[in-house]
């Protein structure tokens, strides 16, 4: 494969190609796995949920009676209504380590 | 202005205004980096000193800039979280270290990279370089503080106090290079006079800059909304959402 000179002599960057090239390859691959990693896990935690909903048939479903401004209330999303549902999606997703992004 | 800010700093607010901005920063960013790779890869001229290696300088300043940047949003958010228990301060610390991070890395990778040709090493023990190694070793200690903790908000609150702590880092960052004697140049741009920096080299660098902090903001928003969800798994909305998914 040939490049046109002048083309090859830019990939040169007078020499530090290596230097240059290697720091943009980087960048190029932290930025990338920092956008995969949150929509992975979005995707993720949406399936879990799903299959957690499916899983516990609870009359308030679908009920838009929650206010917004209320949600801050102190049983919030830390009330264990749910511990039992929520312990087998925990346990299923230390079992799942594949795409664990770092937190 | 406090109703406002209540009603976004509300968890279901939060994720649906979230899940529609975060592709127009994102795209906001593309366009930015593309702008500023064209300009520092391509139309800006070669260094009179240093050759075309000194193009490292458009990833590696503004890498820099964000490490700090971030840890100055990631503690700033966690005193809002400790002092006025406020949720979303604290998805937004926890959000925040991995982007920052991966920042300080690039900055310190893209460092030595340009020190080999520079320098003649890839690595010295400086105050600047040493600091910003310190800074990297923080954020895992974030990270990992908070992830060690079962319990989110208690997680929150150990991972918060110890990123305030290590604020006093960010000073001695900053101010390395004018403290100790060090390979590392002084400030070129962030300085009170004039920057010392051509025109054709300061555009794309501030480019770069700008589209760094978008990208910070869109992983952000990304990183935020999946902690929400999580955090709220339980909540109504949170149920009616799913359940609104799933019989689509």
């Amino acid at each position: 494969m040939t490049m046109p000179e002048p083309v090859a002599e830019y990939f040169r960057m007078g020499g530090y190609a290596f230097y240059v090239w290697c720091s943009y390859a980087v960048v190029l691959a932290v930025l990338a796995f920092n956008l995969a990693a949150p929509a992975l896990r979005l995707r993720r935690v949406r399936r879990d949920l799903a299959r957690q909903a499916r899983f516990t048939e609870d009359p308030d479903l679908g009920q838009d009676g929650d206010d917004p401004l209320d949600a801050d209330d102190p049983s919030g999303g830390l009330a264990d209504t749910g511990a039992v549902s929520r312990a087998p999606a925990g346990a299923d997703r230390r079992d799942d380590p594949r795409d664990e992004p770092p937190r | 202005m406090w109703a406002f800010l209540h009603r976004f700093a509300s968890p279901p607010h939060f994720y649906r205004l979230s899940g529609r901005m975060a592709p127009w920063l994102g795209w906001a960013c593309l366009g930015t980096m593309l702008g500023g790779l064209y300009g520092g890869l391509v139309a800006a001229p070669p260094d009179y000193q240093q050759g075309e290696s000194y193009r490292i300088i458009f990833v590696h300043v503004p890498s820099a800039w964000m490490s700090l940047f971030i840890y100055v949003v990631m503690a700033g958010a966690s005193a809002v979280a400790l002092v006025w228990r406020m949720k979303l301060a604290e998805v937004v610390a926890v959000a925040s270290a991995p982007v920052g991070a991966s920042f300080t890395f690039l900055a310190l990778v893209t460092g030595s990279l340009w020190g080999k040709p520079m320098w003649g090493t890839y690595w010295v023990w400086d105050a600047r370089l040493t600091s910003e190694l310190i800074l990297l070793f923080l954020y895992f200690g974030v990270i990992g503080l908070h992830s060690a903790i079962e319990d989110r908000r208690t997680a929150s609150r150990a991972a918060g106090l110890f990123a305030i702590i290590g604020v006093v880092n960010i000073p001695i960052i900053h101010f390395s290079v004018e403290w100790w004697s060090t390979l590392h140049q002084g400030p070129t741009v962030t300085k009170l006079s004039a920057p010392s920096i051509h025109l054709s080299m300061l555009v794309p660098l501030l480019l770069m800059a700008v589209a760094f902090k978008l990208f910070y903001v869109t992983v952000l928003l990304m990183r935020a909304r999946c902690e929400v969800l999580e955090r709220e798994r339980n909540a109504g909305w949170v149920r009616a959402l799913i359940a609104r998914e799933g019989s689509e």
